[in-house]
């Protein structure tokens, strides 16, 4: 198959980026989109022009770094998948695909479709762990947990800090990460000596880092390649509630 | 652990800073006036009762109690005033830090699952404080029809019977207050059920509930309000009432 693609191309962080097309010719349907961007990169190589700087690793759709706005969606038009996920089934021939980097002010673009999402490192390291003093291990089934918490609670841990819901979301919230990071921790005996103090450290740090507010559109929870709900951000806000309302 | 920048000081300050807690200040203030606007509705619905065959319509007798309330009528009034202001604070202020957030814009932007409503909430927003303003400055204080709005009855009653009669039966005002009720029940249909989102409260033994709530309540305030100034511009009410 044959498509056109309108790829973001930007030297630098400071330099101005545009929209620059290319064609991809002789694209197996087979390929994953990651694959065709490999493919179109070779012929650029081999043209003497510079690839198209692009995140990836595991490809397998469990690093979270694939990222990209493809037509407007973050990680293209299927639900709950990765781009590396995405199949080039999908596009019909004669297409023309737009692929732009995650737009956030809180997510700078370091060059063509990368951006530095270290913004969300700052918000886990505000809070997102438990502390444990060293010791021998304790032995697993001596917590109980209830099932439904504990299910929960693995469902928001299905986070892999991709930055889907900040770039699908029209106001750049942080909201649906940093509430999944929140809950999946609230919800777990060890994550209750910190609770609070953890919820309002993480969301300051979400307001620092210059993510927008949570508009309840809920783009984001449908963006998710995880399937994160957005039941995760009501719980953060109801922490958050109370976490400011005992004056802590 | 290590703390951010504001995540010490006062409720009242993470209130008015944090991007929660504006988002919470809104809700609380929007809940408040939806309280105002169903109230309001069904206090005015009094209109569509037929005129009773002595004494005043109920209209004006609901009218005179509210007036008589003297002291309470103003803490309420103040308080809307006030809940109104904060709720206008908190969405520009919002608003401001949200288009910060995304400085650059996409070229190509696709909508997955966002109602078409809950894009607009800025601009039916203040669409709506321009309405309440002429709302206002129309039936409340009179200066937009001072004719229609000079009326007494013998008993030295305010006759809010005959203004809202004469104030509907001008089309163009009528259509003002149909249009602009369209638009707050539009405002409604993503605010009710955000609201409780942003409070925490769409769990997901009560999602169902809360999802129905702001379509629903969308539905009543337009029906409601709509079918006021329409009954009295196709004539099916009012005809007691002398005059265009």
């Amino acid at each position: 198959m044959n498509v056109t693609l309108k790829v973001w191309r930007q030297e630098g962080p400071n330099s101005a980026g545009r929209l620059e097309t290319y064609a991809a010719s002789d694209i197996s349907d087979h390929m994953s989109f990651l694959e065709m961007i490999d493919v179109v990169n070779e012929q650029l190589e081999a043209a003497g022009t510079d690839p198209i700087a692009f995140d990836h690793d595991c490809r397998e759709g469990i690093c979270g770094m694939c990222s990209m706005q493809i037509d407007g969606v973050p990680h293209g038009p299927d639900t709950g998948i990765t781009t590396c996920q995405l199949h080039m089934r999908t596009f019909k021939d004669g297409d023309t695909i737009t692929i732009e980097p995650w737009r956030a002010t809180a997510f700078p673009v370091v060059k063509d479709l990368v951006v530095d999402r270290s913004a969300f490192d700052r918000i886990i390291e505000a809070g997102g762990y438990i502390s444990v003093a060293t010791g021998g291990p304790i032995e697993a089934n001596a917590t109980p947990i209830n099932k439904a918490d504990s299910d929960e609670a693995f469902d928001y841990a299905t986070c892999i800090g991709c930055g889907a819901c900040v770039a699908a979301c029209k106001n750049a919230s942080a909201s649906l990460f940093t509430g999944a990071k929140l809950s999946h921790l609230a919800l777990l005996p060890q994550g209750q000596a910190e609770r609070y103090e953890r919820t309002l450290s993480m969301v300051a740090q979400m307001d620092l880092e210059g993510f927008g507010a949570c508009t309840n559109q809920f783009e984001c929870e449908a963006a998710c390649p995880k399937g994160i709900s957005v039941q995760a951000i009501a719980h953060m806000n109801r922490d958050y509630i109370k976490a400011s309302l005992s004056g802590r | 652990m290590s703390t951010a920048a504001n995540a010490s000081g006062s409720a009242i300050g993470r209130l008015l800073s944090s991007t929660i807690g504006l988002k919470v200040l809104m809700a609380v203030t929007g809940f408040i006036w939806v309280g105002f606007v169903l109230g309001h509705m069904v206090g005015n619905l009094q209109i569509l009762l037929p005129m009773p065959a002595d004494g005043p319509h109920a209209i004006n007798k609901y009218a005179a109690a509210l007036k008589a309330t003297g002291g309470v009528l103003w803490v309420v009034r103040f308080g809307l005033l006030a809940a109104f202001a904060a709720h206008v604070w908190s969405a520009i202020t919002l608003s401001g830090r949200n288009k910060a957030a995304r400085a650059t814009t996409y070229a190509v932007h696709t909508n997955i699952q966002a109602k078409p409503s809950s894009y607009y909430m800025l601009v039916s927003g203040l669409a709506i404080l321009g309405f309440i303003i002429f709302h206002l400055a129309h039936f409340t204080l009179g200066l937009v029809q001072p004719e229609a709005a000079g009326h007494y009855l013998s008993n030295g009653m305010h006759d809010v019977y005959t203004m809202f009669i004469l104030g509907f039966r001008n089309p163009i005002y009528a259509g003002l207050y149909i249009v602009s009720n369209v638009l707050v029940g539009l405002h409604l249909q993503h605010a009710v059920s955000s609201m409780f989102q942003t409070l925490g409260l769409r769990t997901p033994k009560y999602r169902a509930y809360v999802d129905f709530a702001g379509p629903a309540i969308s539905a009543i305030v337009i029906v409601g309000n709509v079918l006021m100034p329409l009954s009295v511009l196709l004539g099916l009410i009012g005809g007691s009432v002398p005059g265009s």
